[in-house]
């Protein structure tokens, strides 16, 4: 074997060394390839293992623009949400499941009492009264809350990443953006309110300036807290 | 032992039979019906006033002069007015002009992404201040009547307290006052939205409206929707079928789908307001709701009140209106509890007849 065949071997042995490592059970294509696994959507997995993603998003950043990580973190976004609400729809498969095993025991109690269930409507009915009873007590549970408000904070957050991957674009196209769009608002909105408070102000002023006593005129009432002089007329 | 399901499979047949029947029948009756045969508001009205996306509405029936007593009425945000107005014979709105009075509505319309930094401020000291006197001008009067309902009712509290010479007599109707007196009498039933709400942090609803904006009016719907799970479960299925049954029925099932299907977006501002400080912290009846640098004290509230509720309002849990009789400084408070549900009490083809007979009644004692 002559020198150059060695060297290349030992490249080659050190590649794959290192890609043998990136792809191992902690490496960082195996934790992306994780979030792929349909019971992490389902919430299968316990709170141990969170979003995989997360754990490519920590790495140290670089300055170039970052189009490569935010993308990213759109999927992670997408994937957590899809986690929550897999988590989620098990809390609801579980009510439904315990609605059944009550009704059953309220169908057994109703034939040994001898009045059982003559008619498919009436069976239906039966079901949703114990489905309803059952979701009125468990969504206010602390658990149902909680997973509620872990759906609907993946949500948020990935309506976030979506955000600003659209605003990176739109930057890069001198579109404008959600947020320019909305301090545009922010300013019109108090841009209006300074008006009407100056407009109520001069309403005051030329009120009082009208209403400016002669020495024989009483006073007219015009300001807010003033207590109405005819309360009776037409109101 | 006896079993439990003893269904007979002739009978079975029959009934299986007789769904699929009104199944068709309901397909064919909704086949026919065209959406703008399907009308809400029908009472005729005149813009009187129009500021940002709210509008001031004046009604007037054909056959009658107006000139009563005028009567402003101010409904929530999270739905449109016109539930007041549904369909002829069933109108709170009509009821109160065939009873004399001058019937004025504020239309909130239908805020976008533009108002989301429009707050409860606005509403009360620029919207409704602006219309309250312009109907003043309009009458020649410095004080109207005014009916708020629920998050109107809220709106209306604020304003009798902020220009209370400008309210003569107030109504109140399904108005919650003291956001945690749900836990009084608590009942799974009743009273989700509280819950929900608590549930969250101060925080986590400063992220809803920064991400969103505005409250969507599908993401309200879907909590009303979660309060009755199990008609919200049946309501497109069993229920459609049996009010397809009916051609008169079907329209008002589909009238009022047409009025839950136009749910507005809560402006973000707003809705922070409402939920933080209203639910949350539960600052109007601590004295600690503050509209334009001044506190809304409840104690400034001295002209007549009337108070209505209901007994079974799935949505604002009787307590939490029950508690501004303790919290208004006015000597002539009346509680009035009425038949139905929170909406229904406004639509029911009774209780919306009591309702403005009431009305009418207590006010002419005023």
């Amino acid at each position: 074997m002559t020198e150059q065949q060695n060297s290349f071997g030992d490249v080659f042995a050190f590649w794959t060394k290192q890609w043998e490592t990136a792809a191992s059970r902690d490496g960082p294509f195996a934790l992306a390839m994780q979030a792929f696994d349909p019971r992490r959507w389902l919430g299968m997995y316990g709170p141990a293992t969170e979003q995989p993603f997360e754990a490519l998003l920590g790495l140290p950043r670089f300055a170039f623009p970052a189009l490569d990580r935010k993308v990213l973190a759109v999927a992670a976004g997408w994937l957590m949400l899809l986690q929550r609400n897999g988590e989620y729809g098990a809390k609801l498969l579980r009510v439904w499941s315990e609605a059944y095993a009550e009704l059953f025991a309220e169908l057994k109690d109703a034939a040994a009492k001898g009045e059982p269930v003559h008619a498919g409507r009436e069976l239906i009915d039966r079901f949703i009264a114990v489905l309803n009873r059952k979701m009125q007590k468990v969504q206010r549970s602390e658990e149902f809350l909680a997973s509620q408000r872990k759906l609907l904070e993946a949500f948020l957050s990935s309506r976030t990443h979506e955000r600003e991957l659209i605003e990176l674009v739109a930057n890069a196209w001198d579109l404008p953006t959600r947020t320019e769009i909305d301090d545009a608002h922010r300013s019109v909105h108090e841009l209006k309110r300074e008006v009407r408070a100056l407009r109520r102000e001069l309403d005051c002023l030329r009120g009082e300036t009208a209403a400016e006593p002669s020495a024989s005129m009483p006073a007219a009432g015009g300001a807010d807290d003033a207590e109405p002089a005819a309360r009776a007329a037409g109101g | 032992m006896m079993l439990p399901l003893r269904i007979d499979a002739a009978k079975s047949i029959a009934e299986l039979a007789d769904a699929q029947q009104k199944v068709a029948g309901a397909l064919a009756r909704l086949a026919r019906l065209r959406d703008d045969e399907i009308e809400i508001g029908p009472t005729q009205k005149e813009e009187v006033r129009r500021i940002d996306k709210s509008t001031l509405f004046h009604y007037a029936l054909p056959d009658r002069a107006s000139g009563g007593r005028p009567v402003l009425i101010l409904y929530a945000l999270v739905g449109r007015y016109t539930v007041l107005d549904l369909e002829a014979d069933r109108s709170l709105v009509r009821r109160l002009l065939n009873s004399g009075h001058d019937v004025y509505a504020v239309d909130w319309g239908l805020p976008t992404r533009a108002d989301r930094f429009t707050g409860i401020d606005d509403y009360v000291n620029d919207y409704l201040d602006a219309y309250v006197r312009e109907i003043c001008r309009r009458h020649g009067g410095d004080a109207i009547n005014l009916l708020g309902i629920c998050q109107g009712g809220v709106l209306s509290l604020c304003y009798a307290a902020l220009h209370s010479a400008r309210i003569r007599n107030l109504i109140t109707a399904v108005t919650p006052v003291d956001f945690h007196a749900d836990q009084e009498d608590e009942r799974v039933d009743r009273g989700f939205m509280n819950v929900w709400t608590r549930s969250m942090s101060g925080a986590d609803i400063d992220r809803l409206v920064d991400v969103l904006g505005n409250v969507p009016g599908e993401f309200t719907g879907n909590l009303f929707s979660l309060m009755t799970p199990g008609r919200s479960m049946t309501k497109y299925n069993l229920d459609l079928i049996e009010a397809a049954a009916d051609d008169a029925k079907l329209v008002n099932f589909l009238r009022m789908e047409k009025w839950l299907g136009d749910r507005p977006d809560q402006p973000g501002q707003f809705a922070r307001q409402w939920l933080k400080e209203l639910y949350q912290e539960n600052k109007l009846v601590r004295g600690d709701f503050v509209l334009d640098g001044e506190r809304v004290d409840l104690d400034r509230i001295r002209m007549p009140v009337l108070n209505i509720l209901t007994d079974t309002d799935h949505i604002i849990p009787p307590p939490m209106s029950r508690a501004l009789k303790q919290h208004v400084g006015s000597h002539d408070y009346t509680e009035l509890v009425v038949k139905g549900g929170h909406i229904g009490i406004f639509i029911g083809p009774r209780s919306h007849q009591e309702l403005a007979t009431k009305i009418t009644e207590w006010l002419a004692e005023r």
